[in-house]
Formats: structure tokens, C-alpha cells, sequence
């Protein structure tokens, strides 16, 4: 292994450490994304081995798409997984959006059984990137519940758990299409 | 305004969330030259630049046809440009450590 340990010191630019994911995450079908960013190949460095290159495009008339979460709701997490000489991660990302309106129950009927890909940006900004060309993000299950709760001031929407195994945890320094590709 | 520098590419004109600068609206008009420059120079997939963006913000002018008019009836083969199209890191600003 070329990589060179240094020293990993205290790093927090401007004091700033708050937790939590933004209130929106990015979606997107797996099957519709053109490329993907590249994995570190050799990395010399600590921070070189935690990066991807390049950007996520997608294919001619696909887009990603954005999600708004309630706040305080979103919540990315890494798990380590696997027996001795054989660990590896599986991402979890969950969230709860407000309200049982058509469109967020069309989403999970449409997601609940497919292959996507999540972008999940956290307080800092960084971004983390849920899927990569031989595996995607895929539905787990309803963490919080969904449904109307019992009282008049229970929190009426739906929660939602994603998850994505990998080998190794990355950064994603891309951009996020929100308009559709072109052919050109 | 940005696009005389600067067009979009592969996508249509609209939102796209940069790494640098957040949500930006490429539909809009009053976007920084600045901003796009930079995103430019950071190997945005999505801006290529202009023949006037390469003249007024890097100073490159667009080459010029050294070959004389051939004569009429006179077959001649095309010249390719000695230099290549600008790199985009060969004039990136250097990053701070």
C-alpha cells in the first residue's frame, strides 16, 4: 500500500463542527445517472483516499431531483459492517417529510423497490455521495413511521431510511444537475 | 453578462448545485463572471468558455488563418492550429494551501 500516514490532528476550519444533514437531499434514479465520479486509485494521501473525482452526470433528459426534510429530522450514518478481513460500510440516510400529499406517497410507491442515488449534504457542506456504478441506494423501511399520528399535534408525514453499501466512505466535491442533460 | 464569456453545456439552462457556491440559477442572467470563472477553472462540467471569454478574461486571442488565399481551382489540405485549445488548469488561479 502506497499510502503515507500523517498525523490527524484537531481540524475543525473556523470552530465549526454542528451536526445534521441541510433540508433537502438529492435523488436521482440509479439507472439514469451518465457517469459517475471516480473512486481514489493509489492514493498517496489520507484525504486523497477519502475523495472522489469528478462529477455525477446524467443521461440525456434525466435530472436529479431535490427532497425537502424537516428539519432536524435528517440524519446521515455510517455503519461498519463485516467479519475480520472483511469489513466494509453501509450508509444510512434517514429523514421525515412533512405532510401525506400525492406527491411524496408517489415517490415512495415509486422508490420503495427500486435502484437510486442519494446526495446527502451535511451542516459543513460537504457532501456525501449514496450510490456509484455497481451499487445503488435502496429503500429499508419507515425509521419514524408514516401515517397521520394520533393526536391533533402529532406530525403527520413520512419517514424514510436509505441505505448503500461500500467499501470505503467518500467525499463527493461534484456538482448536483437539477436541469435536465442534453444530448450534446 | 456572463454569457458572452461563458455557455452552457450538456444541460439545459437552469439550476445546478455547485460545490463552491451552492444552488445556482443558469437561467438567470446576472450571474458573476467572477463566480463562473471560477467554476470554470474547477473543472465545472457544465461551462465552456467563449471565443470573447478566451480574449477578454485570459487574454488569448482566437488563431489566426496564416495560410494565403489559394488560387482559384487549387486543391489544398486543411492546416490544423499549432497550439492546442486552452487548458483550464493551465490557467487556473493556484489554490491556497
Amino acid at each position: 500500500m502506497s499510502i503515507e500516514f500523517t498525523d490527524i490532528n484537531k481540524n475543525l476550519p473556523n470552530g465549526e463542527n454542528m451536526g445534521g444533514i441541510t433540508q433537502k437531499v438529492y435523488f436521482g434514479f440509479h439507472a439514469d445517472v451518465a457517469t459517475w465520479p471516480t473512486k481514489p486509485v493509489n492514493p498517496l494521501t489520507l484525504e486523497a483516499n477519502a475523495t472522489l473525482t469528478g462529477d455525477l452526470t446524467m443521461k440525456a433528459g434525466k435530472r436529479m431531483f431535490e427532497l425537502y426534510i424537516t428539519d432536524d429530522t435528517g440524519e446521515f450514518n455510517i455503519e461498519s459492517v463485516g467479519e475480520v478481513d472483511g469489513k466494509s460500510f453501509v450508509q444510512h440516510l434517514n429523514f421525515f417529510h412533512p405532510g401525506l400529499q400525492k406527491k411524496i406517497l408517489g415517490f415512495m410507491n415509486a422508490a420503495k423497490n427500486e435502484n437510486l442515488v442519494f446526495i446527502v449534504v451535511d451542516a459543513e457542506g460537504q457532501m456525501y455521495l449514496m450510490g456509484d456504478s455497481m451499487r445503488p441506494a435502496t429503500y429499508q423501511g419507515a425509521p419514524d413511521g408514516n401515517g397521520t399520528g394520533k393526536e391533533t399535534a402529532a406530525r403527520k408525514g413520512m419517514s424514510a431510511e436509505f441505505t448503500y453499501k461500500t467499501a470505503n466512505n467518500h467525499v463527493y466535491g461534484g456538482s448536483i444537475p437539477l436541469t435536465e442533460a442534453t444530448s450534446a | 453578462m456572463w454569457t458572452k464569456y461563458f455557455k452552457i453545456v450538456k444541460i439545459r439552462r437552469g439550476r445546478v448545485v455547485t460545490p463552491s457556491h451552492g444552488e445556482i440559477d443558469f437561467s438567470r442572467d446576472d450571474i458573476s463572471i467572477e463566480i463562473c470563472k471560477e467554476l470554470f477553472e474547477d473543472d465545472f462540467p457544465y461551462l465552456e468558455i467563449t471565443e470573447e471569454g478566451k480574449r477578454e478574461l485570459y487574454g488569448i486571442e482566437p488563431p489566426t488563418d496564416l495560410v494565403e488565399p489559394a488560387p482559384e481551382n487549387v486543391h489544398i489540405e486543411t492546416v490544423e492550429p499549432k497550439d492546442p485549445p486552452p487548458n483550464r488548469k493551465k490557467y487556473a488561479k493556484k489554490k491556497k494551501p
